[in-house]
This record gives structure tokens, C-alpha cells and sequence, in this order.
């Protein structure tokens, strides 16, 4: 296989896949919107797929990383109600985005004209304030937006048409009162499958209980039911389109993930970009992991949600 | 591919269950005590000097794992874990130490996930029946506890904090079972500190140096350690070296045989298979009664001269 990624058709079959989320909700009716407006544009100014910003400052970081793609404009119109969603796993170093990132964001969000931005999560609030993230996001002015992981009623069965092992997701309900979506994942070591990432984080939408079933009976004594799970993250992936990525690669964990303690590495970046296979291909070079032996950015590619080889994607880097 | 001629296998099988008497059958949990309970071993308010509880006690059980620790709580469960108690504590200045503490099914199951989770990070610490102390956290096995203690800043305070809470937790624990007795088989002359590894499953397998390699061989039970690199009798470049335990001799001949047909393999006339391991390591690996003792990485002299120690050791 030696395709060369085509943008358009990608978008044209990823609006296919995302039908299940485009009936469900104005969220796919917006994001079509606004992506096939960034289809134009970026053919126009051949714009990066990845931006990568290092630094001391994470919020400048932030704020660079999205300038270099086209300003937080391009994915976030005036009136847009945005959806936020940070990784707030545990206060342990290295194991929940930094707050300097999601203020930068929130703020960017504000500043492009956003109606509201709610950060969304079925966590305890107990995650958010131990974090400093419950302070962050009311800050800037965002609302916390706490859902209760037991109550069913507070997800929406959604159908993966596309789904090779995940046939039904249930994505929580409060997600389709939103037009954009932005994933803001930390990336990290993760015990299951190494890493973790936008992909993973994209867990974060859909009901606990549904993310059980990610694992199979057998899981703990057959190898391919790790497979399993990767590739219902994959799956999942289909029927949920960011529209736009921010991953806090700063300071992480590299073992003991994903909620530590663990070994620091401090990269000090911030890497944002719209693919989400070629973000996940990137972050987890940056502890010398192989974008082939992560399982889940594999079936992703296989699904063709991005591109994963390193030579086709155009990265931008900058120092601060 | 050959197999291991009858007389050869026999006195392999013979001399590694003398060898080997120690290694008990894969360990069933013990049962449940009524008085069992990782929270009554938190300190509580003027235990630990300088030191204060900042919240209340946070408990989950079986499968309720996942909402404390959803993404990590594979590892536990394939141990066999029974409840978490987590709390945090705050002292000089204002720093913050997080305490879990880790009730698993038994001994060998928290020896276990302690064994994965420390790594190679930090320093042993005189803590509990052993203890780990990185730059910001310290981890701490004891009979049937695993527990871990982070600071969120890297100050020596918090490192002294994180002694004195984990000495008050360890003090607490009345039980001081051995390591694993799979995991005390491995040679000892030439190991690699802290390199010992027990795993009870392809999460944990997929955990530690180069664990990829048994996973195909689907153990109930094993244990590895690294030699090379330190003289005597190590090795001269690094190899890993796993110790399998199957339920019967059966049992592990029959997941020899199913690796051995697996493609990639050769099966010398003597028994000793060798392959390469997905992370593209060379291995060797030979079938002994219930065992499977296999090495990999390294030199293929390093790797037999390893093997061959095993025998003599035990």
C-alpha cells in the first residue's frame, strides 16, 4: 500500500463514518462545516498537519502551536459552543494535562468569538479539583460540566458502522449539545497498550460501562484480546471527529501509566494538529516508541482516520 | 523439528523438580479476611510527624477498580486484587503526598505488580519487606500490600515524608511473606539488582524488559530476571531470563510444542528451541517438567551459558 493521503476523499469517507454522529446531533453538522471550509483554506496555504511547540511557558506554547496552524479562528466560529476535553486522571505528576494548556486554549476558544465553552467529563469533581484543572477552566470562564458515569440517561447509544469489534458506543449526551470538539489528551505510557494519546482520550466521551466491554472475557490470558482493545479505541474513533487537537507532551510519564507514579520525561511541547494518526505517530516517538508497534494508531490508520508515515506529514517545529 | 529425546527430558524434568521443590503450584488466593482492609493501614491524624490527612479515605473493590484508576486497573486485576484505600496527606510548607495502598489476593500477587511497577527507577529503600524511592515517589511490597507514595513536588521533605508515611503503613502490616518462590529459583550469581520480575499474565508481561517474548507461551505464572554486564558470572552482553510455570509437565509441554510449531522456531535434537522474539531478540528455550526456562537477548554463548547455569544452580 503506497497511497498518497488525499485530504478530500479522507474528509469525503470520514463524513461517511461519522453519519451515525451527524444524525445524532448539530455537533457533525457544524464540524462538516467547518472542516470543509479548512479543506480550502489549507489548499490555499499549505498549511502544517502538525504544529510542535517547545517551551518553558505551556500556555504560550498552546497559543503558538494553534497560530501555526491557522489561529483558533479556523476551528472555532463566532457563537460556537465548544466542547473541551482534558485528561484529569489523577493529580500524580505527569498524568493530567497541564492547566496552563487548557487556559491557553479556553482562552484562544473566548477570544475567537466561542458562545461557551464546557469542559465535559464523567470523572469526579474530587479529579478536577486535585488538579488545579476545576480552577483553570472557571478562570477563563468555561464551565465544568460533570455527568454522572452511572446514570445511563446520560448517554446516547450511538451505532459504529465501521466498528470491527466496537459495534455500539455510548457517548455521552451532553457532547451533541456541541459544534467543536477539542481533545487536549496528555500523552503517556499507558499498562495496556504502551501509550496513549488522542485517540485513547477520545475514552473519555464515551460511558465507563461501554468502556468495559472494550475487554473481552479472556482478556487477561489471551494476547489478541489486547488487540481487542485497541481496536475499539480505533472504532470508537470513527463515529467522534475532534475538531482539533492539542496533546500536552511537556512533562509525562513513561512507565507506571497511565495514572503513575512513573518516570518523568519533560519534553516541554505541545503538539496540536486535526489527525489524529499522525499526532499519536508523533508523540510517541518522543520516547522512542514506534508508531508500527502501537497497536491502536495501526487499526486508526486502517480505518483511514490520518496518516501515519512520518514522511507525508508535513510538521512544523518551533523553539520559544 | 526435533524433540527432546525420552531419557533427555526425563532427567530435565527430574533434576529441575528437585531443583525447583520450592516452587509451590500456581498460587491460589487466599481467602478473604473479615478483617482485611487496606484503610485501616492509612495513618490517620498525628500518626506520622509533620504530617496530616488533608481528605477522607477513598476505598474501591473487585471490578471498581476501573473508577479509580480506569486504563490501569488491567494490571492489578491480573494479579488478583482486592481493595484500594487511597488518601493524601499534606505537611511541610504546604506538600502534598498521595497514599494508595494496595490489597491483592496474596503475597506473590502484590510481589508482583510491585516488581512491574518499580522498574528501574530510584533506590532501594529500607522500607516494608521491600521498597523502591524515585525522585518523587516511593513504592513499597509488603506480605500482601503493594503501595505507592507521590509527592507532587520533588523536594527533600517530601522525600522524608514519603519514608516516614510508608514506614507507618509497613508498620501496620503484620504478615511478612517471601518473594515468590518461581521468582527466588533464579539464579542469583550474576542478576542484575532489582531486575527480578513475577508476572501472572500478558498485561504484566507486556510490562517489563523485553516480556514480549513469553507472552505467546501463555504462563500461568512467571518469573525473570537480567544478567550481563556486571562480571563474576554474568554474561558478557545482557540477557533476560524467564521462568515459566505451567499446572503440569503436560501442560508445559504442550505450550512448548504450540511455540515450537508457531513458525520462526528450530527445535535442535537435544530439545532446545530457539526463536526470535517479536521485539527481533534472539531466544532459546528449553521444556523441564512443568517449567520452561527460556533466555533472551544477549549472545547465543551468554544465553546457553545461562541456561546451563540454571540447572547447575538449582
Amino acid at each position: 500500500m503506497n497511497h498518497r493521503f488525499d485530504r478530500r476523499s479522507l474528509l469525503r469517507r470520514g463524513l461517511g463514518w461519522g453519519a451515525g454522529v451527524l444524525l445524532a446531533g448539530r455537533f457533525g453538522q457544524t464540524a462538516h462545516a467547518l472542516a470543509a471550509g479548512a479543506v480550502e483554506r489549507l489548499n490555499q496555504s499549505a498549511r502544517p498537519d502538525l504544529a510542535v511547540v517547545t517551551g518553558d511557558d505551556y500556555a504560550a506554547a498552546a497559543t503558538e502551536a494553534v497560530r501555526l496552524l491557522g489561529g483558533m479562528a479556523r476551528f472555532v466560529s463566532k457563537g460556537a459552543r465548544v466542547a473541551i476535553l482534558p485528561n484529569a486522571q489523577r493529580n500524580n505528576p505527569g498524568v493530567y494535562t497541564s492547566p496552563a494548556v487548557v487556559r491557553a486554549v479556553v482562552r484562544m476558544c473566548r477570544a475567537a468569538g466561542a458562545r461557551e465553552v464546557n469542559c465535559l467529563t464523567w470523572l469526579p469533581e474530587k479529579n478536577w479539583l486535585d488538579t488545579g484543572l476545576a480552577d483553570a477552566v472557571r478562570a477563563e470562564g468555561a464551565k465544568l460540566v460533570l455527568v454522572d458515569m452511572k446514570d445511563p440517561a446520560r448517554f446516547r447509544p450511538v451505532p459504529v458502522p465501521r466498528g470491527v469489534a466496537l459495534k455500539e458506543a455510548a457517548i455521552m449526551d451532553a457532547f451533541f449539545d456541541h459544534d467543536v470538539l477539542i481533545n487536549l489528551p496528555i500523552t503517556k505510557d499507558h499498562a495496556g497498550n504502551k501509550f496513549t494519546g488522542t485517540l485513547k482520550n477520545l475514552m473519555g466521551l464515551n460511558a465507563p460501562l461501554n468502556n468495559r466491554t472494550f475487554h473481552r472475557a479472556d482478556w487477561q490470558t489471551n494476547p489478541d484480546s489486547i488487540a481487542h482493545l485497541e481496536q475499539c479505541i480505533a472504532d470508537l474513533n470513527t463515529v467522534i471527529t475532534p475538531t482539533l487537537c492539542l496533546v500536552d507532551a511537556t512533562e509525562f510519564i513513561i512507565t507506571n501509566g497511565p495514572f503513575g507514579p512513573g518516570e518523568l520525561l519533560k519534553r516541554r511541547q505541545v503538539v496540536a494538529g486535526t489527525d489524529r494518526v499522525a499526532i499519536d505517530s508523533y508523540c510517541c516517538t518522543l520516547w522512542g516508541l514506534k508508531p508500527g508497534d502501537i497497536v491502536a494508531i495501526q487499526r486508526a490508520a486502517a480505518h483511514g482516520l490520518g496518516e501515519k508515515d512520518s514522511g507525508r506529514i508535513r510538521r512544523v517545529e518551533k523553539s520559544l | 523439528m526435533g524433540r527432546p529425546a525420552p531419557g533427555a527430558a526425563a532427567a530435565w524434568a527430574t533434576v529441575l523438580l528437585l531443583a525447583v521443590a520450592a516452587c509451590s503450584k500456581p498460587p491460589a488466593p487466599a481467602p478473604p479476611s473479615p478483617v482485611a482492609g487496606a484503610a485501616r493501614l492509612l495513618p490517620g491524624a498525628g500518626a506520622v510527624p509533620g504530617w496530616e490527612p488533608t481528605d477522607e479515605v477513598q476505598r474501591f473493590s473487585g471490578d471498581d477498580l476501573f473508577l479509580f484508576i480506569d486504563g490501569g486497573a488491567d494490571l492489578f486485576l491480573e494479579y488478583g486484587f482486592r481493595e484500594v484505600a487511597a488518601r493524601a496527606y499534606r505537611g511541610p510548607g504546604g506538600a502534598v503526598i498521595n497514599a494508595e495502598i494496595y490489597e491483592m489476593t496474596d503475597p506473590a500477587a502484590a510481589f508482583g505488580v510491585y516488581s512491574v511497577r518499580c522498574g528501574d527507577t530510584g533506590d532501594d529503600a529500607a522500607v516494608g519487606s521491600a521498597a523502591r524511592l524515585a525522585d518523587y515517589y516511593l513504592t513499597v511490597w509488603q506480605d500482601r500490600y503493594m503501595a505507592t507514595f507521590t509527592g507532587l513536588s520533588e523536594t527533600p521533605a517530601v522525600r522524608d515524608g514519603l519514608v516516614a508515611i510508608g514506614r507507618a503503613v509497613a508498620g501496620g502490616i503484620a504478615g511478612r511473606a517471601p518473594a515468590p518462590a518461581l521468582a527466588a529459583a533464579l539464579p542469583a550469581a550474576g542478576q542484575r539488582p532489582g531486575s527480578v520480575r513475577y508476572v501472572r499474565g500478558p498485561v504484566a508481561a507486556a510490562n517489563i524488559p523485553l516480556g514480549e517474548a513469553v507472552v505467546p507461551w501463555q504462563a500461568p505464572e512467571a518469573a525473570s530476571a537480567r544478567y550481563g554486564g556486571t562480571g563474576g558470572h554474568a554474561p558478557a552482553t545482557a540477557v533476560t531470563l524467564f521462568l515459566l510455570a505451567y499446572p503440569d509437565a503436560a501442560a508445559a509441554e504442550r505450550a512448548f510444542r504450540r511455540v515450537a510449531d508457531g513458525g520462526d522456531t528450530v527445535t535442535d535434537t537435544a530439545g532446545i528451541l530457539t526463536f526470535t522474539s517479536p521485539p527481533k531478540q534472539p531466544g532459546r528455550a528449553e521444556c523441564r517438567g512443568r517449567h520452561v526456562v527460556v533466555a533472551v537477548g544477549g549472545d547465543a554463548a551468554g544465553r546457553g551459558e545461562l541456561l546451563g547455569r540454571v540447572n547447575g544452580e538449582q
